[in-house]
């Protein structure tokens, strides 16, 4: 009988949207570009070596290759880079929060993952889009936080978000929009940061009721964190 | 490739089912398309691990059900960017037989997770075994829930059933 029901509901389908092609080259594409990624920080870093070895006859105590930088950050080094990141600000601004999985998840607290933005519509170009959560718990207090960063606060997908913080609009300490929200009850806040660079981070912190247990002062301070940049 | 003629074929089969599958979880045809796009996504990059498993639908209904329940996580999803909230269209049940939209209207009034336990469960036809699997959750879980998520429906159902 539910199953019944169940194929009532889903018999008026409109024409799909989807397009398996378009997904398999976009796809093939990460792919490629992640191999390309990972192959040329190898081969920097071996030409860099090999260059250091030519070049440079110090002894090993001499640490020339703690200076050199990798140009090229795959996704997963920026994913990695912003985990660290916000663990330390979360920490930095609220010593006392113990952070947990958001319903008991496999998901390690705060461990930042990435994805394609706007997936369903091919033509789009697609950036890419960070995002991480935690319970916070501060004394007897406890809420879930989001993060989300994305490259580019204009794109379609990412408007989504913008929609999201009407809230008030202050500078930021490095030329930020901050956009931020507290609702009545204080059961939830949301910190928008509309860098210069095109690039956002926004923050949205909630729980089922009463007071949320950190400030959006707090809030603020850890999405305007420069190491928060992507 | 061969693989990806195999995938191809796979996805192409099985897409229709996968569109209404995640309409019944999110119950919105455009966030459909969108979560089976991301779906799909995922199965292309995990290709020789899914076609090695066991029972390869269940495994992509699974994929697809994280999609969803993942989406809902997201800031925007909670939000409501309107002012306004639309007036639900007035059922007109007739001798206790619930209508197609009022059915829906129950179905949005369950929270996310009993309704994907529901439909993982009599939509899909998958055992409590394979749901519990899918949604990293107990066999107990799935079967409370189960139990739940029908007698909510089976009560609102005679709620709506009895109104004037």
């Amino acid at each position: 009988m539910m199953q019944q029901l169940f194929d009532e509901l889903t018999t008026n389908a409109p024409p799909s949207t989807v397009d398996i092609d378009a997904i398999v080259a976009r796809e093939r594409r990460a792919m490629r570009r992640r191999r390309i990624a990972g192959t040329g920080a190898t081969a920097l870093a071996v030409a860099v070596l090999g260059l250091l070895i030519q070049v440079d006859p110090r002894p090993p105590e001499a640490p020339p290759a703690a200076e050199s930088t990798p140009s090229v950050e795959t996704v997963q080094d920026i994913a990695s880079r912003l985990t660290d990141a916000l663990r330390y600000a979360v920490s930095r601004e609220a010593p006392t929060a113990e952070l947990s999985s958001v319903d008991g998840g496999a998901g390690a607290p705060l461990e930042v993952s990435y994805r394609v933005c706007g997936a369903a519509e091919p033509p789009r170009t697609l950036p890419m889009a960070y995002m991480a959560s935690a319970r916070v718990r501060v004394d007897d207090r406890d809420a879930v936080l989001v993060f989300e960063a994305g490259a580019r606060v204009a794109d379609a997908f990412c408007a989504k978000t913008v929609l999201v913080p009407p809230g008030t609009e202050s500078p930021g300490p490095a030329g930020e929009r901050v956009f931020t929200r507290l609702t009545p009850d204080g059961s939830k806040a949301s910190v928008f940061v509309a860098r210069p660079d095109g690039t956002f981070v926004h923050l949205y912190l909630h729980r089922a009721e009463g007071q949320i247990p950190l400030t959006v002062a707090q809030l603020t301070a850890i999405a305007v964190d420069r190491a928060l940049e992507l | 490739m061969r693989s990806e003629d195999e995938f191809r074929a796979y996805v192409s089969a099985r897409l229709e089912s996968l569109r209404r599958t995640a309409y019944l979880l999110c119950r919105d045809w455009h966030l459909a398309d969108d979560l089976v796009s991301i779906t799909i996504g995922k199965l292309y990059r995990h290709w020789t691990r899914v076609r090695a498993a066991d029972n390869v639908d269940a495994y992509s209904r699974g994929v697809l059900t994280r999609v969803y329940l993942d989406e809902l996580r997201r800031p925007w999803r909670r939000e409501d960017a309107t002012a306004d909230t639309p007036e639900p269209p007035a059922s007109q049940p007739v001798d206790g037989i619930v209508e197609r939209s009022a059915l829906a209207q129950l179905l949005d009034g369950l929270p996310p997770r009993q309704r994907a336990v529901l439909v993982l469960r009599f939509y899909c036809d998958l055992s409590v075994e394979e749901t519990a699997a899918l949604l990293h959750i107990s066999r107990g879980t799935v079967k409370s829930q189960s139990a739940r998520g029908l007698e909510t429906l089976r009560s609102l159902a005679r709620v709506e059933v009895s109104e004037p």
